[in-house]
């Protein structure tokens, strides 16, 4: 779930070499997690919206995220969107309680 | 008659049709906050209000108990059911029988009636978390000795994930709705501290900063109204830093102090003084007159982890020096690399 579909990818400007301006960036601090992170171009996961932002909000106020490569051997080097469990331990909530199945749900309820 | 709500303190007001206890409970919204006591100026027979008042003659035959609101000391009268010695009752949704010369109210059939005890040490310590999303402030408040006893959020999924990591009552619904506040009075009747994280997208940049304009507002009022007829003696509340300044948030906030006698302390917290996030919060405590203002601080600044790789370990990848894998550095996070990363 935590992996970019194809539309994603181009919005993220994701490029063949796995860069992207959204990764996150080790040398400095996690940018303020938003609600809609992981999922402004899919329906909210926590049904608050049935669709993507529009295309007039992107334009307009811009598109957020923070992406991280996966380290899972099965994913080598695949960019992802950053799990909500990382997400907690960047901004303090306890990163070992277990919050249910849905990470995407998860990375919304860190916003 | 009044039709009070179902509880482990249940009190029936009356004779009441069985079959109306099947009934779903319309729910009654606030309309603002001077929603806090009636608008005893202009009271008008068949109006719906909702205020917290205490006893002065108790009728033993419930059909004329003379009471006094605390929000303006306003005498009236109330027809119904009514526990005794309790300290307050809040009566929610009630109607206005006859405005003058005194004012009689009554419980109508959505009307719920909570009744309160004094607090003690132990429900001081005890929270009420509503708004809670993830439950963040509820589990920073458990690591201050605040237990959280009660979770409500108006969103069912949010709350599947509350009570899957907490295991506490969880209520679904809108806290601007007394329904709500019925149900969670019905699983924690007593004065704790309540807290909320407020809807954050009516003051801040993205949420396009609608201010009272945007219906998600009204959980700050909802969240108020809420700690008053719950008689909470603290309200811990955390927004966005923009919420701080803006005049609807200032003016409810001066408001609900000016009524009740509450303490407004507040503090921006910058999470990046401590720790690498850029998490600005403002956080605002209103206390009860009896508890005296709370000195709030700014966060300390910390040199220690000022950067996410002090905080978590990043290793290098087979495909190159741009390439970097994540993880959490199990040495220091004590947690097994990779685990929930499937």
């Amino acid at each position: 779930m935590l992996r970019l579909q194809a539309h994603e990818i181009e919005a993220f400007q994701v490029d063949d070499l796995g860069s992207s301006p959204y990764l996150l960036d080790c040398q400095g601090v996690l940018p303020c997690p938003l609600h809609s992170w992981g999922s402004q171009l899919r329906p909210c996961p926590c049904m608050c919206r049935r669709a993507g932002l529009s295309l007039e909000r992107f334009q307009k106020k811009g598109l957020f995220g923070v992406l991280v490569r996966s380290a899972l051997p099965a994913f080598e080097g695949a960019v992802r969107q950053i799990h909500p469990m990382e997400c907690a331990a960047l901004v303090g909530y306890d990163p070992t309680i277990k919050l249910g199945d849905s990470t995407m749900l998860q990375l919304a309820g860190m916003g | 008659m009044v039709f009070l709500s179902s509880g482990p303190n249940f009190l029936p007001a009356g004779r009441t049709d069985p079959a109306k206890r099947l009934r779903i409970w319309p729910y009654f919204r606030f309309a603002a906050m001077d929603g806090l006591t009636p608008n005893w100026s202009s009271p008008v027979k068949g109006q719906s209000t909702s205020l917290v008042a205490s006893m002065v003659t108790f009728d033993r035959e419930h059909r004329n108990h003379l009471m006094s609101a605390t929000v303006g000391k306003q005498l009236f009268t109330f027809h119904g059911r009514l526990p005794s010695d309790m300290l307050t009752y809040s009566l929610l949704n009630v109607e206005v029988w006859d405005p003058m010369p005194r004012p009689v109210l009554f419980g109508g059939t959505d009307s719920h009636i909570l009744y309160h005890g004094c607090c003690d040490w132990d429900s001081l310590h005890e929270n009420i978390e509503v708004c809670f999303g993830l439950g963040g402030l509820g589990l920073g408040g458990l690591s201050s000795g605040f237990l959280p006893k009660v979770a409500c959020d108006v969103n069912p999924l949010m709350l599947e994930l509350y009570g899957a990591a907490f295991g506490i009552p969880c209520v679904c619904g809108d806290i601007c709705d007394v329904g709500t506040i019925a149900k969670i009075w019905d699983a924690c009747p007593r004065s704790t501290c309540l807290s909320a994280g407020i809807a954050c997208q009516p003051y801040s940049a993205l949420g396009d900063g609608r201010s009272s304009q945007d219906p998600r507002s009204s959980s700050l009022p909802g969240t108020l109204a809420a700690a008053h007829y719950l008689r909470s003696v603290a309200v811990i509340m955390e927004c966005v830093q923009p919420a701080q300044t803006d005049p609807c948030v200032v003016q409810q906030l001066n408001t609900f102090c000016k009524a009740t006698g509450f303490y407004k302390s507040e503090v921006l917290l910058q999470l990046s003084n401590a720790w690498p996030c850029s998490r600005n919060r403002w956080w605002c405590v209103l206390t009860a007159p009896s508890l005296g203002p709370i000195n709030l601080k700014a966060l300390p600044m910390f040199q220690d982890v000022t950067k996410i790789k002090f905080a978590m370990l990043f290793q290098p990848s087979r495909r190159g020096r741009r390439n970097k894998k994540m993880c959490f550095d199990s040495k220091h996070m004590k947690l097994k690399p990779f685990r929930w990363m499937i």
